[in-house]
């Protein structure tokens, strides 16, 4: 750096020493732990997003705006959705280039979150768990 | 002080660049320490980032001059303030300001991540360190701030006294925010494309931060705005100014994507699209960015011509490239799980409303690069101008406004004819019926009329959004009409909270229609004591003063004393002043502005003579304070729409009957 000030170049290079510590202190330990487990359940943004959309949906049902036929064919879908993002994570990889992973089976998470319920697809008179009116 | 500055910029670029390596090869190697490092880094970055960041403001507030940054943006007569606010007020200042609020982000991106999807971390925190580690670069290389000169000045040059405003202290850091959180989405996309299979969650992780960045570029623009009305002294709010343009763009894109991404949550339809929109609202940042430091384009808000520009340029191919190329490349993964079924639906609606929000963004983006364009094609630079933007951007924002009352109340997957009917006859009537009432009431400006007739076609859709939501929880127990409407927007947050920002929006856009078209202006010569009238308005001139103001370096003020009167009834004083500043050739406008939610009377001094007259140019802006209001409300809306969702592991049974519809079984 070309500086002269020893209090300045002493800050420096202790600074220097601390972030290379910091950084490189995981590097220094023993095993790899792996990625820390997937949370239980979808993403709570994804969560979020299923629980309003049905949420939604059953608004728009009550206010008019969606016929009982429509009604009939899309409230199987978004409970499914619901339901799946509280089931545990369907597997991805962070590596793209790693090649596929194996198909879920039939009845993982992930094939109910895809519209595969079939407590769901049995239709709107299919009662799902026990909850409370939420609108 | 200097060197341990450089030191700590030098050294958070060794770090950023450390992170993207150790981030992506941990991805790749499924080497969890290495991506752990990589977050570390990230830490160690945002560390030297303050450090070299709490150096330069105290170099600021203590007026170092040997930091030649200091000596361009302070002077002595400068208020701590605007010291302290010329941090962002400089180039080099405001891209450590930058790289400082992107690894803010970063880290709490990283937080989020982590808990919610460790998977696509390594992707994250590769893309948030490779973005700061090019301005990193920029600010080791081109534009350190902390250049020292070895013969300070004893008194620096200060800033430009247009900047010493509180909504100019205000508006960069805002807008810097909205700039630089549409990297957060940018990266959590990009890291879910890189995922196998593709991360459908990365969308939804990326909406709050999409919405959080929309809402800063919004505020950023209202300040901007203020500012320019209220300092520049033109009368108006918004310019097309190509850095006022580089902010709209993004802002139109995000606005997009907020809405796409409904779609997607959905009906699972438009990954496709949504993926892209992020890409593209993250470039258009970096080009505002490019716009904004290259000096290509004159603007009042650029910095001064650098040679920036190419590397800007060289970054913003590179993340085109890179987040098109990702997305192209898992193009059939992103398929969509159903098709439109009708064109009447509101699947339909909200796609045409992201055509026309795509195409003011490029009509934005052809009008502001036009000049560019034209010396590139013909040697000759021509500017286009507002009228340009006026006559291409307006139509659409008709028609967005249509959409606007549409969206919300038409049903999803198809509509019927007794859909439409029940949904649209009241707000439409309404829409037509205040049409009416404008026509009889004189108004003949046919954009006027159409305006304001969808705008109450739209404040109609949303009262009865609230009413008949209302009235279902009223059906279902609840004790009065206002414990139903709060019950009604905390637990449809995002769907009421979205009404509420529409709201804010009509509110700007009356506004905003009725001060273009109805304003009305006057530019006298008056000798003391004379009387000029405009609309509703006498304004009398009662003679000129001078004085000195200390600060900024001194300024000779000529104030022009004005009486206001409204049919005859005195509404009190005001002042019309001009600070010419004895240091260089600049001066600034005090506006004499009375604001009332009616209109604004807007008079600045334009011109004065040694007798005593003074030349006065006076306005009156109709319903500007609308303008503003429009952003309160729409913050307020923000502010609902980003609460959490409440809670719930229980899926809703399904309604036993409808509370309120027309259509039967």
């Amino acid at each position: 750096m070309g500086c002269r000030d020893p209090v300045t170049e002493a800050m420096i290079i202790a600074l220097a020493a601390a972030a290379a510590a910091w950084v490189l202190l995981p590097l220094l330990r023993g095993d790899d732990d792996g990625p820390p487990p997937e949370p239980g359940g979808a993403p709570r943004a994804v969560r979020d997003a299923a629980h309003a959309a049905l949420r939604d949906f059953e608004l728009d049902y009550a206010t008019g705006k969606i016929s009982v036929e429509d009604y009939r064919f899309l409230r199987p879908r978004y409970e499914a959705r619901a339901n799946g993002a509280e089931a545990p994570v369907p597997a991805v990889r962070a590596n793209a280039l790693e090649g596929p992973i194996p198909a879920s089976p039939p009845n993982s998470a992930e094939g109910r979150a895809m519209g595969g319920n079939p407590k769901a697809d049995a239709g709107p008179d299919a009662r799902p768990a026990p909850g409370g009116r939420q609108i | 002080m200097a060197d341990l500055g450089r030191f700590a910029v030098l050294a958070a670029l060794v770090l950023a660049v450390y992170a993207l390596i150790a981030a992506a090869l941990g991805g790749v190697t499924r080497r969890w320490q290495l991506v752990t490092s990589g977050v570390r880094a990230l830490a160690a970055v945002a560390v030297m980032e303050v450090l070299a960041a709490g150096l330069l403001v105290s170099a600021l507030a203590g007026r170092d001059y040997r930091f030649a940054y200091v000596a361009s943006h302070v002077s002595n007569s400068q208020g701590l303030l605007y010291d302290i606010t010329s941090f962002w007020g400089g180039m080099e200042g405001s891209m450590l300001l930058w790289a400082m609020i992107l690894s803010g982000y970063s880290l709490l991106a990283v937080r989020s991540i982590s808990r919610q999807r460790p998977a696509l971390l390594p992707g994250v925190v590769a893309t948030c360190a490779g973005v700061g580690a090019f301005f990193l670069f920029m600010l080791a290389g081109t534009t350190s701030p902390f250049v020292t000169s070895p013969f300070p000045p004893a008194d620096g040059q200060g800033m430009n006294p247009l900047l010493l405003n509180t909504w100019m202290a205000i508006h960069p850091p805002t807008l810097y925010l909205g700039f630089v959180g549409l990297t957060v989405p940018f990266a959590i996309v990009l890291a879910s494309l890189a995922t196998r299979p593709v991360d459908e969650a990365g969308v939804l992780l990326a909406r709050p931060w999409m919405l959080w960045a929309w809402y800063c570029l919004s505020m950023g623009l209202m300040f901007g705005a203020k500012w320019s009305y209220v300092v520049l002294g033109w009368g108006g709010y918004w310019a097309w100014d190509p850095v006022e343009n580089a902010a709209l763009m993004p802002w139109l894109v995000s606005t997009a994507f907020l809405h796409s991404v409904m779609i997607q949550e959905r009906r699972g339809m438009l990954k496709q699209w949504t993926a892209l929109l992020v890409v593209l609202a993250f470039g258009l940042s970096i080009f505002g960015t490019f716009l904004t430091r290259s000096g290509v384009l004159s603007s009042i808000h650029s910095f001064t011509q650098s040679s920036l520009g190419a590397y800007f340029l060289g970054f913003l191919a590179l993340v085109m490239l890179v987040g098109f190329g990702a997305v192209a490349w898992r193009w059939d993964d992103l398929r969509g799980e159903n098709t439109l079924d009708s064109a009447l639906s509101r699947e339909s609606a909200f796609l045409l409303n992201n055509a026309v929000l795509l195409s003011m963004a490029f009509a934005v983006f052809l009008g502001t690069i036009f000049p560019v364009l034209s010396e590139v094609l013909t040697g000759r630079r021509t500017n286009v101008g507002p009228p340009f933007f006026d006559h291409v951007v307006a139509p659409l924002a008709l028609v967005l406004l249509l959409l606007m009352g549409i969206g919300p109340l038409i049903a999803w997957r198809r509509a019927s004819a007794a859909n439409l009917r029940s949904n649209f006859l009241a707000p439409g009537a309404a829409g037509v019926l205040l049409g009416l009432a404008l026509l009889a009431a004189g108004v003949r400006a046919a954009g006027a009329v159409l305006a304001f007739s969808l705008c109450g076609f739209v404040a109609a859709t949303i009262a009865l959004e609230f009413a008949r939501g209302i009235r279902v929880r009223l059906a279902h127990g609840s004790q009065s009409a206002m414990r139903a409407c709060a019950a009604l927007v905390m637990h449809n947050r995002r769907r009421y909270g979205g009404y509420v920002v529409h709201l804010g929006m009509l509110l700007l856009l009356v506004g905003v229609t009725a001060s273009s078209i109805f304003s009305t202006q006057r530019l006298v010569t008056l000798h003391p004591g004379d009387s000029v009238r405009l609309g509703a308005y006498a304004v009398r001139f009662d003679g000129l003063q001078q004085s000195i103001r200390n600060g900024a370096g001194g300024s000779l003020v000529v104030a022009a004393r004005l009486r206001i009167f409204n049919g005859g009834r005195d509404l009190g004083a005001l002042e019309a002043r001009r600070n010419l500043f004895l240091a260089g050739q600049e001066s600034t406008t005090d506006v004499a502005l009375r604001s009332t939610p009616r209109d604004d009377l807007y008079v600045t001094l334009t011109g004065w003579t040694i007798s005593g007259d003074a030349t006065l140019r006076l306005l009156v802006n109709p319903l500007v304070m609308w303008i503003w209001a429009g952003g309160l409300v729409l913050t307020a809306g923000a502010i609902i729409t980003m609460l959490p969702e409440r809670r719930s592991l229980r899926v809703p049974v399904p309604m036993a009957e409808r509370a309120w519809g027309a259509e039967t079984p």
